[in-house]
């Protein structure tokens, strides 16, 4: 198995962006869900992660609640607003285009 | 709502606590995490510690991206809010669109006026003249009496001032024809100096300016420089213009260059041709000598000055002093003791302003008047509106809505509605402009369109203001003593006493500036109506005035009279024509032919023989052609009008009475001229006439001395000569046809110069005019408006005292009752605001006296009939609702109380 790769800086929005459709979250419950997915292939920094969700609430792409987790702790939930569902599509089609895009011309040969 | 004011609150304490709580809950479920997978607790607090980062280093970073978000969403907040504002102004006037078309269309008419007038003085008053170099330094020389200089002063000025100042003169503007046929029109000309460009600072756009050269005595060059606007309008901008010819009367002369766009020298009228002051004795109508403008009595030359930039204006005003009166005395003319004032060429810092500026920043000020009414009008309706929806207001409060919220929203309906009018403030100042520059700017110059950017400029500040007030003051009226739980508790139907005063003040200050208007326009009524009832001694309505290009004229008078012969045939024969004569000198013509007299029997040295008489000569027809009266004796016959025949003359009132004070003058005889003439025996004295209904015959002694002699008889001045017509038709009916005929006379001739006698003297009238149209529309303006604002604060205070209403009917009240109740209230607000305009308008009184023509800006008679009107109006417009109080069903309003 490779080495982990760092999330770069911005891309992570979009992740989080993707955790939150499964439902309202906590912080950490987010970096949970893409560690899982991820399979360990992502080193993400909590801290970064905070980054991520201020500047999105920022752009009121997602909202905050304070509420209680199971454990009966008190934890802040965030949920996607329909600004973030929106954003997420569309960052969601231009990421498939540029992966796509980047696929093609790997799978070139080098001298067609 | 609430939520975000609460967290507002405490927006300065939360955003670090609560990243720690979040931090610290993070990390603990981490721990948990990481525990249940089988680490030990310490590892598992080292290991979540190392992945959330150095602390030192992440927290701060968080804390600033928290602020940042918060800033943010801070932003969006109040963007939000703004938003929600306009969307509930919005609705509001789609639920009351005649409120709100109301409120609208009284801001455009406010602002739209008030822009208007900001474009006229802004023209006229705060603009320098166009492409003068450093304006502040140059002045215009008035000679105190008597305004202009002669020639031989000019010189001694321009060489004793030199270092001082430097001076140029012009002459004019005069009109002058220009062209041939179809294409001759009348240009506004000036004869200037070979220095007066340089004077001025000024170059040319195309081509060059005049020079010394050009101006160099006796001839000259025959040069020209046109105007910009000559320019576009002739030659269509062709730059080629340079170097060819134009004809002025029938000189032909060699443009040399076009003066830059808007030029007009120092003044605000437009000029189209500079020629040099050589070409003035040939174009200027003159049977004098070669250079009449030359000679030391001739006083034509304006004068104006740059004052050296070391110089105070008021040093060269001195050495001009002392310059001219030494002058004076050295050629013995007139300027003895006369003073020399200088006037900036600045409008601003002008001692004198134009009776057109005059009257602009008085109707400035009349229409700072009706925006003050729009606006109190607005403001009230918006009062009302806002008291009525108090109840909604104090449940918002309740709720937590700031009372800075409340205001902006009050504010942004007012906002929108102002911006609304001051959009169409903008058709109304093209509109109001236009007029403005037909009527009161007749022939001035007004480069561009009529809406500019400073105008433009102006009505936003001016929709911003307006909106400002008139949101601020219901929210601070509504807000100040705010009593939550009454306003929440009492429902819809009262209303707080301090609020009803409030629209009430507002309603009295409407009536009493509807009240000044209308006094201010009845006053201009008044004294358009005094001046026009002034006998001029010309039926001016009704002559029509024919004068020819003088230099059509300098034929031999024999040609002369036969082209006139035909001239006269021609003109009779149009149909609207009634009677014909021909005559020199007539009133209004701008010709003064002076004689001297003597009378047998009287000492030459009497005052009315000393400031001799005018002549003018006419044919037998004139006097019933121009309406003038004979009081005495008898008019002229054909038989009069015979070179051959007894020598005779008619002399005016004024004349006939400083001669003959016994009141005898027909039979009497008078020497026109020289001592070897034959004495003239006097047949008839005809009525007294004027050019100025306004100016005494003061100008002159003489001026109203008059004395008629048949025209075969007279001096044949034919420059002097006009063919003059008694209309029946309708002026403009005739005009064309008058001129059609002129031109089949003499086909070659230059334009013809036909005019109206009136229209010569609607320049007197038009100050009057004007007051009184705009007094007159602005003021029923004003009173419309008050009107409304009484209707509805009768209206409002009616539903108010519904309940009251109900029961004093259920107490047996009748209808009248009722009425005479709410009427009453109406008539008592209007009383309040006459009282209040009469004290001010007497105060203000002085102000305008000078503007008016025989009556008192204080007159009783005016404030009484105007007072009365603003109180039928205000009973009339308290008196529908009072009818609606009086329709009250007593038992459903008792019920429902």
């Amino acid at each position: 198995m490779a080495d982990p790769q760092p999330v770069l800086h911005g891309n992570l929005d979009v992740l989080v962006l993707k955790a939150l459709t499964a439902g309202p979250m906590h912080g950490y419950a987010i970096t949970d869900w893409l560690e899982q997915r991820a399979g360990g292939n992502l080193e993400l920094v909590d801290s970064a992660l905070y980054q991520a969700l201020y500047r999105l609430e920022g752009r009121r792409l997602v909202k905050p609640a304070w509420g209680v987790t199971e454990k009966n702790r008190r934890a802040k939930f965030y949920h996607l607003t329909d600004a973030g569902r929106a954003e997420l599509r569309a960052e969601a089609a231009r990421w498939n285009r540029y992966a796509a895009t980047i696929a093609t011309i790997l799978a070139a040969p080098a001298n067609g | 709502m609430l939520p975000r004011n609460v967290r507002r609150l405490f927006r300065l304490a939360r955003p670090a606590t609560d990243i720690d709580d979040e931090i610290a809950f993070h990390i603990r479920e981490r721990i948990d995490a990481l525990v249940s997978r089988g680490w030990s607790v310490d590892d598992a607090a080292v290991e979540a510690a190392r992945r959330f980062g150095d602390p030192a280093m992440e927290r701060p970073a968080l804390v600033a991206a928290a602020q940042q978000r918060d800033r943010r969403l801070d932003l969006f907040e109040r963007f939000d809010a703004v938003r929600t504002d306009l969307r509930m102004a919005a609705r509001q006037i789609r639920r009351a669109p005649t409120f709100a078309f109301g409120t609208v269309a009284a801001f455009a008419l406010g602002v739209g006026a008030n822009a208007t007038m900001f474009s006229v003085v802004d023209r006229l008053l705060l603009r320098p003249p166009p492409h003068v170099a450093r304006p502040q330094d140059v002045y215009a020389i008035h000679v105190v009496p008597g305004d202009e200089i002669s020639f031989p002063a000019f010189v001694a000025l321009r060489d004793q001032l030199s270092g001082a100042a430097s001076i140029s003169v012009q002459i004019g503007p005069l009109a002058l024809p220009i062209g041939r046929g179809d294409r001759a029109q009348i240009a506004q000309t000036v004869f200037v100096d070979g220095a007066y460009f340089r004077t001025l600072g000024v170059r040319a756009e195309t081509g060059r300016v005049l020079l010394d050269d050009d101006v160099t005595l006796p001839d000259g060059q025959a040069v020209a420089v046109i105007s910009f606007r000559l320019w576009q309008r002739e030659f269509d901008g062709d730059p080629s213009v340079v170097g060819r010819e134009l004809i002025i009367s029938s000189t032909r002369v060699r443009i040399i260059g076009v003066a830059p766009d808007g030029f007009n020298s120092i003044g605000t009228r437009p000029i189209d041709l500079w020629l040099p002051m050589t070409l003035a004795g040939s174009l200027l109508p003159s049977a004098g000598p070669r250079w009449p403008w030359a000679t030391a009595d001739a006083h034509w030359l304006h004068a104006i000055v740059r004052v050296a930039p070391h110089v105070e204006p008021r040093q060269v005003a001195t050495l001009a002093t002392s310059v001219l009166r030494a002058n004076a005395i050295e050629r013995s003319t007139r300027d003895t003791a006369a003073a020399v004032e200088l006037q900036s060429a600045l409008p601003a810092r002008a001692k004198t302003f134009s009776p057109e500026a005059k009257i602009a920043s008085l109707l400035g000020a009349v229409s700072l008047l009706v925006l003050l009414i729009a606006c109190s009008n607005a403001t009230n309706l918006m009062l009302a509106r806002a008291i009525r929806r108090r109840r909604e207001i104090g449940i918002r409060m309740a709720l937590g809505v700031s009372r800075r919220r409340l205001i902006a929203s009050l504010l942004t309906d007012a906002m929108l509605l102002a911006m609304l009018g001051g959009i169409a403030a903008i058709v109304v100042a093209a509109a109001g402009g236009a007029l403005m520059r037909d009527v009161l700017l007749q022939g001035s110059v007004w480069n561009g369109g009529v809406i500019d950017g400073r105008t433009l400029a102006f009505i936003a500040g001016a929709a911003i203001l307006a909106g400002l007030f008139t949101g601020l003051v219901p929210a601070f009226v509504l807000l100040r003593r705010f009593d939550l739980s009454r306003a929440i508790g009492e429902g819809r139907q009262s209303g707080g006493v301090h609020r009803q005063r409030a629209i009430s003040s507002l309603v009295v200050t409407q009536a009493a500036l509807s009240t000044v208007l209308l006094i201010g326009a009845l006053l201009f009524a008044r004294s358009l109506a005094n001046v026009r009832a002034v006998p001029l001694g010309v039926d001016m309505e009704h002559t029509l005035v024919v004068s020819l290009d003088h230099e059509t004229l300098k034929t031999p008078p024999r040609r002369a009279d036969a082209l006139f012969a035909e001239l006269r045939s021609a003109v009779a024969q149009v149909p609207g024509v009634a009677d014909v004569a021909i005559a020199e000198g007539v009133p209004f013509s701008q010709w003064f032919l002076s004689t001297r007299l003597s009378v047998p029997g009287q000492p030459p040295n009497a005052p009315a023989i000393q400031r001799g008489a005018f002549i003018r000569a006419v044919t037998s027809s004139y006097f019933s052609t121009i309406g003038t009266r004979i009081v005495q004796g008898r008019a002229f016959t054909d038989a009069d009008n015979r070179e051959s025949g007894e020598q005779v003359a008619i002399v005016s009132v004024e004349m006939a009475n400083a001669l003959w004070p016994d009141g005898a003058a027909v039979g009497r005889c008078v020497r026109l001229g020289a001592d070897s003439m034959p004495c003239r025996r006097i047949v008839g004295v005809a009525e007294d006439t004027r050019e100025s209904a306004v100016e005494p015959n003061a100008l002159e002694p003489a001026y109203g001395d008059i004395v008629y002699v048949p025209l075969s008889q007279g001096r044949h001045t034919v420059g002097a000569r006009t063919l003059i017509a008694r209309l029946t038709a309708s002026p403009t009916d005739v005009i064309p046809h008058v001129r059609a005929a002129i031109q089949r006379v003499e086909p070659n001739m230059p334009l013809a110069d036909v005019w109206l006698m009136q229209s010569r003297h609607d320049p007197e009238l038009r100050p009057w005019r004007l007051g009184a149209t705009m007094f007159g529309v602005f003021g029923a303006l004003a009173l419309v408006l008050a009107a409304l604002g009484l209707y509805s604060v009768i209206g409002y205070s009616v539903a108010q005292r519904t309940g009251e209403m109900g029961i004093r009917i259920a107490l047996g009240a009748r209808s009248s009752d009722i009425l005479s109740l709410v009427g009453a209230q109406g008539a008592v607000l209007a009383a309040i605001g006459i009282a209040l305009a009469t004290i001010g308008a007497a105060i203000l009184a002085p102000l305008v006296q000078p503007l008016l023509f025989r009556i008192s800006a204080r007159s009783v008679a005016v404030y009484a009939l105007v007072g009365g009107v603003v109180i039928v109006v205000a009973i009339a417009a308290s008196l529908i609702p009072a009818a609606r109080a009086a329709r009250v069903n007593p038992m459903s309003v008792i019920r429902s109380e």
